[in-house]
């Protein structure tokens, strides 16, 4: 009896040390060939941090993220973005902020529900670095922004063919309108994104 | 708010309210001084502009707003007009209520027409009723409450009734539109100090559409636009504490003042119960 369980304990153990010693294979894919990607929202992040009352930097999130990329590393004049971010997902931990921030006293979400980037043109920057070019709209107010996207890495994953982004931009919220508590709240807002793809 | 913006806000348009209210009955014929009604459509105008002022002391002038709120910058000259000729027109019954309903749906129409109109092709009803009806409900008991109060009570009513509802504005997670309730405040600071000076009941009443009115865009601008974490009907019991002071077994001014104080003070505090100050 002690023999047969033995065995089947065994039986059943071998699959998954073998699965364990040799994970399935990522591939890398080669290039970044002309494709649409799709933001994975569950895989990626948009966070913020602004200076406050001049001692520390305080750090929040948007939860939400949709857009489209293309990206041709043959022809990067033809890659685009766009990039959307629903205004009413800003996340600070603190219930009663979050809701100050949507008032009209900062974000005034009601109103303007959406932050949009809209690229306007591309091009590589190095190896793994796109300069791109585009428009943000926030809080109404439409102004163009340049960033430098870092890219990460693409692969052939089980979830299907990934690339991976992060991107460090700063915007000054005076430019968009939103001069509130510019005392005690900094102007300028540091946004770090990291953004992973889907292939459509 | 910082200090700066806190004494901008409430003594430019107190300055500027008393200074119409001065120059009105310096320029009033002496037959107009004697009849203390003839100060009301003046009452109107300096609660009004006073505002106005304030409003671009503290945000600037921006004559084509964009955000529902900066539309309030229209309203107020608006105010001025309607309200002074509701004023005039008090003693006829039709004329000076079309005035008010006039007045009203000026107002809404400018700072909530996004929201009258969001509902696909034509009008939102129920929301034009309720955002027009409103202040219309509360100008018509005010102006039979008011007249029953003393033109000192009246006044102190009318300030508390505002910086309260600023207050609780406030605790609706907007400062600016606190600010606005702010400087009507510091308006209606100066018709304190006029109603003192020379008491006149009617003369007062010229400025009940102007504060009915402004106050009921702050407050659905706070309920449409910000987050209110309690009810709205603490600023029905707000507008409704004036009634207090026409309770007969009550004669004394300053009982009838700490009479309206009461469910004043009891709104704001649990209005405030929901706040947390913690995270500013």
């Amino acid at each position: 009896m002690k023999l047969i369980a033995l065995i089947a304990a065994g039986c059943l153990a071998v699959p998954f040390a073998l699965s364990a010693a040799s994970p399935a294979p990522v591939a890398p894919l080669p290039s970044l060939a002309p494709a649409t990607w799709e933001v994975d929202a569950v895989h990626s992040a948009v966070v913020f941090k602004v200076l406050h009352v001049g001692v520390s930097n305080f750090y929040g999130r948007f939860n939400k993220l949709t857009g489209t990329v293309v990206m041709n590393d043959e022809k990067p004049a033809e890659s685009k973005v766009e990039l959307t971010i629903p205004t009413d997902s800003v996340d600070t931990n603190n219930d009663d902020r979050n809701k100050h921030l949507m008032s009209p006293d900062f974000f005034n979400a009601k109103e303007f529900p959406e932050i949009k980037f809209v690229s306007k043109s591309a091009k590589k920057d190095g190896d793994k670095k796109w300069k791109v070019d585009g428009d943000l709209t926030l809080h109404g107010v439409t102004k163009p922004l340049s960033v430098v996207v870092d890219m990460v890495g693409t692969a052939d994953t089980i979830m299907g063919k990934r690339a991976g982004f992060d991107v460090t931009f700063k915007v000054k919220r005076s430019d968009f309108g939103m001069k509130e508590a510019l005392d005690t709240l900094g102007d300028e807002i540091t946004v770090m994104a990291g953004i992973e793809c889907a292939a459509k | 708010m910082n200090p700066r913006d806190l004494l901008i806000g409430i003594l430019v348009p107190g300055i500027v309210a008393a200074t119409i209210l001065f120059f009105a009955w310096k320029l009033a014929s002496s037959a107009a001084r004697r009849d203390k009604s003839a100060s009301a459509p003046a009452a109107a105008i300096a609660v009004s502009l006073g505002s106005l002022a304030g409003f671009c002391a503290l945000f600037g002038w921006n004559y084509r707003p964009v955000e529902s709120w900066l539309w309030m910058i229209w309203v107020f000259p608006a105010l001025a007009l309607l309200g002074a000729l509701e004023a005039r027109a008090s003693s006829t019954f039709l004329v000076a209520a079309l005035l008010r309903i006039a007045a009203c749906g000026v107002a809404m129409g400018l700072v909530l027409r996004k929201l009258i109109l969001h509902a696909g092709p034509g009008v939102d009803t129920n929301r034009l009723a309720l955002y027009v009806g409103t202040p219309v409900i509360a100008i018509s008991l005010w102006r039979s409450v008011f007249p029953f109060l003393s033109a000192g009570v009246g006044s102190a009513a009318l300030w508390m009734v505002s910086t309260a509802s600023a207050v609780m504005v406030l605790l609706a997670h907007s400062m600016k539109l606190a600010q606005i309730g702010g400087a009507l405040a510091g308006t209606l600071g100066a018709l304190i100090v006029a109603c003192l000076l020379r008491p006149s009941v009617k003369g007062l009443a010229g400025a009940l559409t102007p504060v009915a009115v402004i106050l009921s865009c702050l407050v659905f601008l706070s309920l449409e636009y910000s987050s209110m974490g309690y009810s709205v009907w603490l600023f029905a019991l707000v507008g409704l504490a004036p009634a207090l002071g026409v309770l007969p077994f009550v004669k004394k001014p300053w009982m009838k003042i700490a009479l309206i104080a009461i469910p004043i003070a009891i709104a704001v505090a649990l209005a405030f119960r929901t706040y947390d100050t913690s995270a500013l």
